[in-house]
């Protein structure tokens, strides 16, 4: 059975990673490449990277920076950040990515999207379209379009898009939850995979997006930074409730852990932390 | 790093650089080439692929390499492990976009993913697989491990004895195959973590006994 995907969402300023507030506060993370490692160990499903200053500089991300990132890395890479060509594409992906990310050359040049579905494969082509509520957002000059989201999404679909990357202006960086009424409309707007994202602050609003039928990914952006083990806690918390389809493979999980109010890990009892004193864990190895 | 030759076949297509990430990461060295002393002291190959199947196939004849791949995988028996796009290429025949011939080294043809019982495509994600045959690709790869698939085409095979796993997304699909020496999977193990790996691992401790 296929498997709803939880992936993180690096945002990229300055060749740093950044946490996003309401697409216009930032706050420094740190290397790519270490956030990725540890984001592969900890048993995420799909990494994006995309880098907010690249339009607006009229560039394109660093491709020096996604070959270093992508070595690091056993899952799939999606990569966006000032592509508006066939050949930028082609660049990106011999640097080790294995999807792209459109977004504004959606607007300035949607042959792109056709063309390159046709070379590199719909699978290949990711339509981010940011949004606040129903309509569509142009972040390069902050101001809400009149065209509304469900359209330019049908209209990406069209144009030979694989996948739809929804991002809730709104609800980014908010910690109050996804946009669940839009999302169950795009849903059943689209008929190729959707990505929603925008809003994550704790994992029962991944749980919540994950209630909606055929939600083919929740994205996860500032949730999973400044604390260890965020994914596997956060995928060991939203098993809790009920057999929801999401992948749980990593050597340590916490599928048989409680967890507070605020979805954090509780403490073992101590008769149950002295037996495993005696267990015997062998390393890893593949 | 183990001094085993492996070609990663080079028809211009293809996420190569995470194969290569791959098999570094697993100690060994891999080489991207359509050269034919290349091919002729390979120890073994693998035929990545992300793309069209009509321009894949364009691209493999442009390069001359039917002839040399036959030669050495098909008459010299090396190893050879095919992933998605490299897996379809092995068919004889496929409907993406217009008619296409395949290598032909498998019986089986490329059709669409069956899109009326409301299935998104492409199949993207995490999927569980059900391997049907123990081949030495599965070895300590138990069934429900979950590989990354990325496609819009499967492969129907006529000759189902060479299905070595499948995974359920509409009907059973073909996940993987074997037949003799060639090897393919639909999904990326390149792609899918800890499994992935092991699973790559298999096929390089295949290719050390065959060539030992």
């Amino acid at each position: 059975m296929l498997k709803q995907r939880i992936i993180a969402s690096l945002i990229i300023k300055n060749n740093i990673v950044v946490q996003s507030i309401g697409f216009n506060r930032y706050l420094p993370i740190g290397s790519l490449s270490i956030c990725i490692e540890n984001l592969n160990r900890w048993g995420v499903d799909e990494i994006i990277i995309l880098d907010i200053d690249a339009t607006k500089q009229n560039r394109t991300i660093d491709n020096q920076l996604i070959k270093e990132a992508t070595k690091v890395s056993f899952v799939p890479i999606g990569v966006g950040g000032g592509l508006q060509t066939v050949k930028q594409i082609e660049k990106v992906l011999k640097s080790g990515a294995d999807k792209v990310i459109i977004n504004r050359a959606f607007w300035t040049n949607p042959k792109l999207i056709k063309k390159a579905s046709n070379v590199f494969g719909a699978q290949c082509i990711v339509v981010s379209l940011d949004h606040y509520q129903n309509h569509c957002y142009d972040y390069t000059k902050k101001e809400v379009l009149k065209k509304s989201i469900l359209e330019a999404a049908k209209k990406a679909e069209d144009l030979g898009a694989g996948e739809i990357l929804a991002n809730s202006v709104q609800k980014d960086g908010a910690k109050q939850g996804l946009d669940i009424p839009l999302i169950d409309k795009l849903v059943n707007t689209l008929h190729i995979p959707l990505i929603a994202q925008g809003g994550v602050g704790h994992a029962k609003h991944i749980q919540k997006a994950l209630d909606i039928p055929n939600l083919s990914a929740v994205g996860v952006g500032n949730f999973f930074h400044f604390t260890e083990h965020s994914v596997s806690v956060a995928k060991g918390f939203i098993k809790t409730q009920k057999s929801y389809p999401i992948r749980n493979e990593t050597y340590a999980n916490y599928l048989n852990h409680s967890f507070d109010e605020d979805g954090r890990v509780s403490k073992i009892a101590d008769e149950k932390l002295l037996d495993m004193w005696f267990e015997y864990h062998p390393k890893e190895s593949v | 790093m183990s001094g085993k030759k492996i070609i990663i076949i080079d028809y211009g297509m293809g996420n190569i650089q995470s194969i290569k990430n791959a098999l570094k990461y697993l100690g060994y060295k891999s080489k991207l080439s359509r050269n034919e002393e290349d091919f002729k002291s390979a120890d073994a190959f693998i035929l990545p692929g992300v793309g069209a199947f009509g321009v894949a196939m364009e691209n493999i004849k442009k390069y001359s390499l039917i002839e040399l791949m036959e030669k050495t995988i098909l008459e010299k028996q090396k190893p050879i492990l095919g992933i998605c796009l490299g897996m379809q290429l092995l068919a004889k025949s496929s409907s993406e976009m217009g008619s296409h011939k395949g290598l032909g080294w498998i019986d089986a043809t490329i059709k669409n993913i069956d899109t009326k019982k409301n299935l998104r495509t492409p199949h993207v994600g995490w999927n569980s697989i059900e391997v049907y045959k123990e081949t030495p690709l599965f070895k300590d790869i138990p069934s429900d491990t979950h590989f990354y698939f990325d496609h819009s085409f499967y492969m129907d095979c006529n000759e189902k004895s060479i299905q070595s796993s499948v995974t359920l997304y509409g009907d059973l699909i073909t996940a993987s195959i074997q037949k003799d020496n060639i090897f393919a999977t639909q999904f990326h193990p390149e792609k899918s973590q800890v499994m992935g790996l092991r699973l790559l691992r298999n096929f390089l401790n295949y290719m050390e006994k065959c060539n030992a």
